[in-house]
């Protein structure tokens, strides 16, 4: 080793040791290395051809990766870097832009990665605007990280796991450009240095509008990476880089000091914050919008981005007194759209709220007059009502069953889909089911939701699935058969069916002009097929009809037997004719369609 | 006449006076005079409430007593003594904006005669207090199909007084404050072709209470279907095989 090497040797590892991993460097040389300047004149000696594991923060390739004219011979690019790449502003490592990080430091010179990891003063700084050292903790260790150095861990250890290291980079990032799991560290530092370049960067998370962004920048330039733009530079000028985010809102409510505002990114630090104690807007509040879904407090992202993932086709409402409509509501309405979205699906929204001009305020005003519980506080403290919106995903579902199934010859509700050779035993049962001006039955299904129109003799026509909620099936099933009001109602004495009745039968009963039990051999609990039998009994007259295929349902014999038949012994398929069941019951009203062409029972 | 304001009343006692000055001022507002009439429908009241219309005195155009514990049925007494060519209806407890009555009439003039008027927002205050923004008929999100799974107006609504006669409220007994008549009716209406248009700029407020209509209207829906309502839905998807 020369004076001059041995000077920088020492110098180094007198300034940077943490930087030095000699176990990895001696398991990687084949040689023990007894301190960690033997290692390091070692690694300078090599030149290029030392083992990168020295220096985890230090790639060499990616370094002369930015040199034109390449590296001297007999010069090692770490020499290279610190002697003369660092007043370059050039980097040896993907994640660390000098550039970025001189513009944030308090000289305003440029400082090498060795510098900007050793010295405290840049904890708060962060070394790319791709690496966000709040996000970075927040995300993966939350309360716990104070202590930890996020840039050195994801330079140790983070990068091997693929961790997240910013609201613009995380798991998707990585698969998406190219970085595969059998990645060594320098093939992961090439694919991480194209994918921050990218311009499709996190164009999955539609958190960034790259149209709102340039629109924003206001002089029509082309901006080939609008992202990497805003991250680098345009935050500055206050660009939007979402419709939804507004800086100066933010730096309200987050109270940064002029000085912070300088230097960091708003939208960054509120997106890297997960504590959901800020609104990105005026018309984005935190509690409301928490009160409005099912956002878990640990949930680690924005509310924003919770807001464009799930919310939003949700229903979910940001601000108590707005709502979010796929249309955008004429003047007559009541609302004023204040908001155009789309969310990560692609669906546009319009974020409307209460068009009060003044209405509601100055109402409130004239009439506290005689009214004194009416105050000022009354509409500030009002939320939107929900009846204000247009309908959401259950009423959209009951709306499609109900659309399906009202005023319908003959509903046949069933847990399963039926077998083709039950509904065609249902077509053929002496019941008269169907009728030859409309020969064809509805069958809904609920465990596989789909309402099917099956036909006499051309079979099933169509299908339209429809969604049941995951809780209380029974209970949307019964709200659509009873708002739908079938001239026929069969009921499936299945586990299903057996629900049904169990729970809204009495009123099913009430409503359906003609409701039939079919039983078609399905094993039922004993318990639910004792319960049955009873309630068979105890509305015997209600029931239009008992079809039964000789399994496993007795259906009363005569009416004069009611209360002593029961559930359990087999028999032939049940007449109802033979016992004088009651006939089908008047219906309400007089319009019923196709009634003229049902066969008399 | 123009307008009968129909006032339903039963327990309100002293909440009765501000919802009968917030009619009164109205019709006064809209410049009407005696082109305006207010009938109070007193179904089975109190003696809280008595008192407190006999101190309107000839204020109130009419006061009607009955014993229905009905509002549906009530309020159709309060429709067949009415002369007005619009029927406002107001419950006890609630109140209107001052412009209500002019603005009513002034949609009602260009409406269609079967339109149900509603204005255009509903302040519930008291505990919790909410606004209720009402949908007209022509808003582009407005899917009157919805109305199977809730209400979308509070029971304030103001129609012409034939169509009333044509297609009475429904009589229900049920609990004071339900209210699930209207919600019900409303169906039915649309099943008959009226339209629901709203007032522009205009308030009803509304107590609030335990329990009431739209709070309850899914309850109500299946308590009252309408058979009327589901075949306007039958009618309404074209995806059933009927051309056969």
């Amino acid at each position: 080793m020369s004076n001059c090497s041995s000077d920088f040797v020492i110098d180094f590892v007198k300034k940077y040791a943490f930087c030095i991993d000699i176990h990895s460097y001696c398991a990687a040389t084949g040689q023990p290395f007894e301190s960690r300047a033997n290692a390091l004149a070692h690694y300078v000696g090599a030149g290029e051809s030392a083992a990168p594991e020295l220096l985890p923060s230090f790639d060499a390739a990616h370094y002369e990766s930015q040199l034109a004219e390449g590296i001297p011979p007999g010069v090692s690019p770490l020499r290279h870097y610190v002697e003369e790449g660092v007043a370059r502003g050039l980097t040896p490592y993907p994640l660390f832009d000098a550039e970025y990080v001189r513009s944030q430091v308090e000289h305003g010179g440029f400082i090498s990665i060795f510098e900007y990891l050793a010295d405290s003063r840049h904890a708060n700084i962060d070394p790319h605007p791709l690496f966000s050292k709040n996000y970075y903790r927040n995300f993966n260790f939350g309360a716990e990280g104070a202590a930890i150095d996020p840039f050195w861990h994801y330079i140790v250890a983070g990068w091997k796991e693929r961790r997240p290291t910013h609201p613009f980079f995380r798991y998707e990032e990585y698969k998406l450009h190219g970085v595969t799991p059998g990645d060594g560290r320098a093939a992961f530092n090439q694919h991480l240095a194209v994918a921050l370049e990218s311009p499709n960067l996190a164009s999955g998370y539609a958190l960034f509008d790259a149209d709102c962004y340039i629109e924003s920048c206001g002089d029509g330039q082309h901006i080939k990476a609008p992202l990497q733009h805003y991250l680098r530079s345009g935050w500055r000028l206050d660009a939007a880089p979402h419709p939804l985010f507004d800086p100066s809102h933010y730096a309200i409510q987050s109270r940064e000091s002029a000085g912070d505002r300088r230097r960091i990114n708003p939208y960054t630090e509120y997106l890297s914050d997960f504590s959901h104690r800020h609104g990105p807007n005026i018309y984005f509040n935190p509690d409301d919008y928490r009160i409005s879904t099912d956002v878990n407090a640990a949930y680690k992202g924005s509310l924003l981005e919770h807001f464009l993932k799930l919310g939003a086709a949700r229903g979910a409402r940001p601000w108590r007194q707005g709502a979010m409509l796929k249309v955008r509501p004429s003047r007559r309405s009541g609302f004023e759209a204040v908001q155009s979205v789309r969310d990560a699906a692609g669906v546009r929204y319009w974020h409307c709220v209460v068009n009060a001009d003044g209405v509601l305020s100055a109402s409130i005003e004239e009439t506290s007059e005689i009214e004194p519980a009416l105050t000022k506080d009354t509409l500030g403290h009002s939320r939107l009502h929900s009846h204000s919106l247009p309908p959401g995903a259950y009423e959209l579902s009951l709306i499609a069953v109900v659309g399906a199934c009202a005023r319908c010859n003959c509903l046949v509700v069933s847990d399963e889909i039926l077998r083709d050779e039950l509904v065609s035993r249902l077509l053929e049962s002496s019941t008269p089911l169907v009728s030859s001006g409309r020969p064809w039955l509805t069958l809904m299904s609920v465990s596989n939701p789909n309402i099917r129109y099956w036909h006499k003799f051309r079979r099933c026509l169509r299908v339209i699935d429809y969604r049941p909620p995951k809780e209380n099936a029974a209970a949307f099933i019964a709200k659509a058969l009873v708002a739908s009001m079938p001239v026929q109602l069969v009921v499936h004495a299945d586990r299903f069916g057996v629900e049904l009745l169990r729970n809204y039968g009495t009123r099913l009963l009430a409503v359906c002009s003609k409701v039939t039990l079919f039983a078609s051999g399905v094993a039922l609990d004993p318990h639910d097929s004792a319960w049955l039998s009873e309630f068979v009994t105890t509305n015997f007259a209600e029931f239009h009809a008992l079809i039964d295929d000789g399994d496993d349902l007795q259906a009363p014999r005569t009416a004069g037997e009611r209360g002593r038949d029961s559930f359990g012994s087999p028999t032939r398929l049940y007449h109802p004719a033979a016992i004088g069941v009651a006939g089908p019951k008047a219906d309400p009203g007089s319009s019923e369609p196709g009634s003229g062409s049902l066969p008399e029972p | 006449m123009k307008v009968s304001a129909i006032v339903n009343c039963r327990y309100e006692g002293g909440l009765l006076r501000p919802a009968l000055e917030s009619a009164l001022r109205s019709i006064h507002a809209s410049g009407f005079g005696c082109d305006c009439e207010v009938i109070v429908v007193a179904d089975r009241p109190n003696n809280s409430t008595l008192a407190i219309l006999d101190a309107y005195g000839d204020r109130v155009t009419a006061t009607l007593r009955t014993d229905y514990g009905d509002l549906g049925a009530a309020r159709n007494e309060g429709v067949a003594a009415a002369r007005g060519e619009l029927v406002l209806f107001l419950d006890g407890d609630d109140l209107w904006s001052r412009n209500w009555v002019g603005a009513a009439w002034a949609v009602h003039l260009d409406a269609p005669e079967r339109t149900i008027l509603h204005p255009q927002f509903a302040q519930f205050f008291g505990k919790e207090p909410k606004i209720l923004v009402h949908t007209d008929w022509r808003d582009p999100f407005f899917d009157p199909r919805a109305l199977v799974a809730r209400n979308f107006w509070i029971s304030l609504c103001g129609v012409r007084r034939q169509a009333l006669k044509e297609f009475p409220y429904p009589k229900v007994q049920t609990e004071p404050g339900l209210g699930i008549e209207d919600w019900s009716w409303y169906a039915e209406m649309i099943g008959r072709g009226f339209r629901h248009v709203v007032a522009p700029n205009t308030v009803h407020f509304i107590r609030q209470k335990t329990a009431n209509s739209l709070v309850e209207a899914v309850k109500g829906f299946d308590r009252l279907p309408s058979l009327a309502f589901a075949e306007y839905m039958a009618a309404d998807d074209a995806s059933r095989p009927y051309d056969l």
